[in-house]
Order: C-alpha cells, then sequence, then structure tokens
C-alpha cells in the first residue's frame, strides 16, 4: 500500500481518475481494519450470539464512514495523522452499530416509564464511626434527593436513570427520543450542574462530596 | 468492579464543570488526543476539556479508547490486504 502524508491524502481524494481510486480504495481497507478492530471489542466475548453478518456489518461501517469522511474533508485539521482521523469515523459508526445492535430488542419505553426509576440509585451508607461525617453525609444525601425529587424536569430524570442505572448508551437514547447526542449530553449537563450548585450553595464543596460518601467510615 | 450508580453520579456531580465540550467537540479532538496520550506530550488545556468530557461521557469514552488501542496496535502504514483479518485485539466487556 502507498505510504502517503497528510496532503497527499486530501490531495488525491480531492483528485479525480486513478490518483483517486487508489487513495479511496487505500482508504477504504484502513477503515474496513478500523471497523473490525471495533465491532471484535464489543462482539469479540459473545461468541455465537455474536451477529452472523458481522463481516458485512463491518464492510457496511467502513462504507459509511468513507462517505462520512468524504463530505468532512475541509474539515480535517491536520493536528493528527489522517488515517489516526480516519479511524475515527468507522470506530464511531462500528460502535453507534454495535450499541444499535445490542438494545434493539431492549423496551425503552417501558424502562424508561419505570416509577422506581432514580430511586434505584442506591443509598448510602446510614452507618458511621464519625457521627458529624455520618450527619454531614446524610445532609449531603438530603439536598441531592431534593434536587433529583423536586428540581429536575421528568426528561432529565429518565436520562439520569437511564444512563446511569439502566446503563444505555447515550446514542440509543438520543435515537429513541429522535434527538442527538450533544442535546442528550447538554440535558444531563444542566442536571449535574443544578446538583453541583445546590450542594455547593449549602457548604458541600465538591471536594469534599467524594469523601463524604466513600466507604463506610 | 463497577462502580454502584450512586458513586458514579457523585463522581459525575464533584467533576462537573461550567462549561463542558459536546460530544460533537470531543469527537473532533478525538484523533490528535489519542496521538497525544501515547506520544505521552503535556496535557494541554484543550486536552484537559477532552479529558474532563470523557469522564463524563460513556460512548465518547469507549470511542477514545477503541480508537488509541487501534492506533497503538496497527502499525503505522499497515501493508493491508482485503482478506487480512482484523488486528486480534483484548476482549473488553460489552
Amino acid at each position: 500500500m502507498k505510504v502517503r502524508s497528510n496532503s497527499d491524502w486530501l490531495r488525491e481524494l480531492r483528485a479525480s481518475g486513478e490518483d483517486q481510486a487508489a487513495a479511496l480504495g487505500d482508504l477504504r481497507a484502513y477503515l474496513l481494519r478500523a471497523a473490525r478492530y471495533a465491532l471484535h471489542r464489543r462482539w469479540g466475548r459473545l461468541g455465537n450470539r455474536a451477529p452472523a453478518d458481522r463481516d458485512q456489518v463491518a464492510e457496511d461501517c467502513a462504507q459509511e464512514s468513507l462517505l462520512a469522511i468524504l463530505r468532512r474533508l475541509d474539515d480535517f485539521r491536520g493536528d493528527s495523522r489522517f488515517t489516526t482521523w480516519a479511524y475515527t469515523f468507522a470506530i464511531h459508526v462500528a460502535l453507534v452499530a454495535a450499541r444499535r445492535e445490542a438494545w434493539k430488542a431492549v423496551p425503552l419505553d417501558t424502562l424508561l416509564d419505570d416509577p422506581t426509576g432514580l430511586a434505584r440509585l442506591g443509598e448510602p451508607a446510614s452507618l458511621d464511626a464519625d457521627p458529624d461525617r455520618m450527619a454531614r453525609r446524610a445532609e449531603a444525601w438530603a439536598v441531592i434527593r431534593d434536587v433529583l425529587d423536586h428540581e429536575l424536569t421528568d426528561r432529565q430524570r429518565q436520562a439520569l436513570s437511564a444512563l446511569l442505572i439502566e446503563d444505555v448508551p447515550l446514542d440509543e437514547l438520543a435515537r429513541h427520543w429522535h434527538s442527538n447526542r450533544n442535546a442528550i449530553y447538554k440535558l444531563v449537563h444542566d442536571a449535574r450542574r443544578r446538583l453541583k450548585a445546590r450542594l455547593e450553595s449549602r457548604g458541600f464543596p465538591p471536594g469534599e462530596i467524594l469523601g463524604l460518601f466513600a466507604g463506610p467510615g | 468492579m463497577t462502580p454502584r450508580p450512586l458513586d458514579r453520579l457523585l463522581r459525575q456531580i464533584s467533576d462537573t464543570e461550567p462549561e463542558e465540550i459536546t460530544c460533537s467537540e470531543c469527537f473532533d479532538f478525538l484523533a490528535s488526543g489519542v496521538e497525544r496520550e501515547l506520544a505521552g506530550a503535556a496535557t494541554t488545556p484543550l486536552q484537559a476539556r477532552l479529558a474532563q468530557h470523557l469522564g463524563q461521557c460513556v460512548v465518547c469514552r469507549e470511542e477514545y479508547e477503541v480508537l488509541r488501542d487501534f492506533v497503538r496496535s496497527a502499525p503505522a502504514d499497515p501493508a493491508l490486504d482485503a482478506g487480512a483479518p482484523a488486528t486480534a485485539p483484548p476482549d473488553s466487556p460489552t
């Protein structure tokens, strides 16, 4: 396979004729390799339970990522090797496909409507050798529960429950809600900011929160 | 061992920043971030923001880690042929 610099890749992919065809063929081979790797990471442990058409899935991912790269050639800033940048597309497409496969049979509506939702977060340890620490932890926990129960939107509660308790991938939640990753991330970020701000306003700095809840004390 | 949901929430609250990069911005910096990590380069403010996002976002973190491990395992310019099997990676939990 021909060794290309970043500028070689850009020039040949934007060219026509044999140069472009060769560059496209080589890039597709790189992408296929990356897609296979990513799918193997997700499905390698599943053995016979992995999809039978995994080779075809890898081929489809390579093709989809190749088209995405060609659409976004102008976005390549040159701050990495071109091939590393290209791999991000193949790996992203492959992992989204693998997550879709893993969650396609799960009824997210049922899961998101579960009334127990965030109640299943767990409870902090109620006992502590240090009574002052135990009291502070109980107070911090009450602040967190108050925000979760009364200050977040239903959608924020559902998102937190899905992501933290059910391990629903962000992609799948976004797909289910006809949204996108950025929007769901912001929804949860806003919830986290509110929780952090309320804790800080009640005298619980971020550095103290983890220590307060760590271990039985 | 996977942290309990409550512990994950507490960690995420603690590590929350007023401004965080989006998943799209994270995607745009994955390649340079991975190369900088593999080269042992000093942490830049951008790298720190990338790391902060990866600490909050499970799917972006998975994509970062798979990219990093793939780049680390793949020769810089592998002689590929269409029938070659994928580089055998270590298995990881699904």
